[in-house]
């Protein structure tokens, strides 16, 4: 019986907290974004307690340099610096529509203990494979880039063709991003270099500077402004 | 001649593939073993919730969403924790404000046991 009046003070707590406005808000006009996460559509939002302070890892100032360093603003040319509203813009607007991916680049222990709705974890490392190995071909066409060159004539079909059955040599292979998302790439903050190093090896295989965004603040600004995160696959 | 060439592609592939599992088991990269030095000191994030039980924008409201995993200040006179109550945590005041002098002291008390809302809830849910 308790359990059940639980469950219905819980409910009723809901319903009539639902009706109120968002306090801490994420911007004046934007209480909260929702995304869909694995599936499930999740709000990102602030947390409301106003005493509420981030502790553990995320608390830290100090960590050795190098390799730990303080990046610039500036990543790599033609490649935009972005903030949270800009990427909060980006969830609602470029991955609702499927024109453009958030990917968190850290390696999978720190993806699996919390990250940022809407990404999904393509590590860092992932980027650096061969560009002429099935792992590469793979990444590739998950971010809406198929083989061929731009004016995907005939000829880059065939060769296209050629290369898939084994007929040509790797090094003839050419991309066409005229279709490529456009990405947001995020790490543990400004103290990180796996997304930095992810564009870098995304520029090398010719990915377009112009589609490529840089979410500096990473995991470290989006706790210090508690905002949501969620747990992978559970 | 052709299947040769695609099953020799495909052997390669399979070995970069392995390689590279091979690569995250055991890094070689010193920045790889640091990165993962470095995140076995972090737990989970404290505000990172499991998808069943995130902010699902259909299914809770604001006051589950962002408050389940917190507490009340620790140390609060009755006065000061009925008005944190008040400002907060709207649903529960309007349940507690109708319990019982006596049920209210218990709820107060619990609190100052444990200061997580969602024990709160469970008490003033108890003397309903």
């Amino acid at each position: 019986m308790k359990e059940i009046l639980s469950w219905v003070l819980i409910c009723m707590s809901c319903g009539i907290a639902q009706a109120e406005d968002v306090s801490v808000r994420i911007t004046e006009d934007m209480p909260y974004v929702d995304v869909l996460h694995e599936g499930k559509t999740v709000r990102i939002q602030r947390v409301q307690d106003e005493e509420n302070v981030i502790d553990g890892g995320f608390a830290k100032t100090s960590r050795k340099c190098p390799p730990f360093c303080i990046h610039p603003m500036h990543v790599a040319d033609g490649v935009e610096t972005i903030g949270e509203v800009e990427l909060l813009y980006f969830l609602k607007d470029e991955l609702q529509n499927e024109t453009g991916l958030v990917i968190d680049a850290r390696t999978p222990s720190w993806y699996q203990k919390g990250t940022i709705p809407g990404s999904i974890n393509i590590p860092f490392t992932d980027f650096a494979e061969d560009p002429q190995s099935v792992k590469i071909q793979s990444l590739m066409e998950a971010l809406g880039v198929v083989r061929g060159s731009a004016t995907n004539s005939w000829l880059d079909k065939l060769s296209a063709w050629a290369w898939s059955a084994g007929l040509t040599a790797p090094d003839e292979v050419k991309w066409n991003f005229s279709k490529a998302r456009k990405l947001v790439l995020w790490c543990n903050g400004p103290w990180c270099d796996q997304s930095p190093r992810a564009i870098n090896s995304l520029l090398a295989l010719g990915y377009p500077p112009e589609k490529i965004y840089y979410y500096r603040g990473g995991m470290q600004l989006w706790q210090i402004f508690g905002l949501t995160v969620v747990l992978p696959g559970a | 001649m052709q299947i040769g060439k695609l099953l020799r592609v495909t052997t390669a592939g399979l070995f970069l593939c392995a390689g590279s599992l091979c690569v995250q088991a055991e890094p070689s990269d010193p920045y790889l073993q640091l990165l993962e030095e470095e995140s076995q000191t972090l737990e989970l994030i404290n505000n990172a919730e499991r998808l069943d039980e995130a902010a699902v924008a259909n299914a809770t409201g604001a006051e589950a969403q962002n408050t389940e995993h917190a507490n009340l200040a620790e140390g609060l006179s009755r006065e000061q924790f009925e008005q944190a109550l008040k400002m907060r945590f709207v649903g529960t005041n309007t349940l507690y404000e109708k319990l019982s002098e006596e049920a209210k002291r218990d709820v107060y008390a619990s609190y100052q046991r444990d200061g997580r809302i969602m024990e709160v809830r469970r008490s003033v849910a108890s003397h309903l």
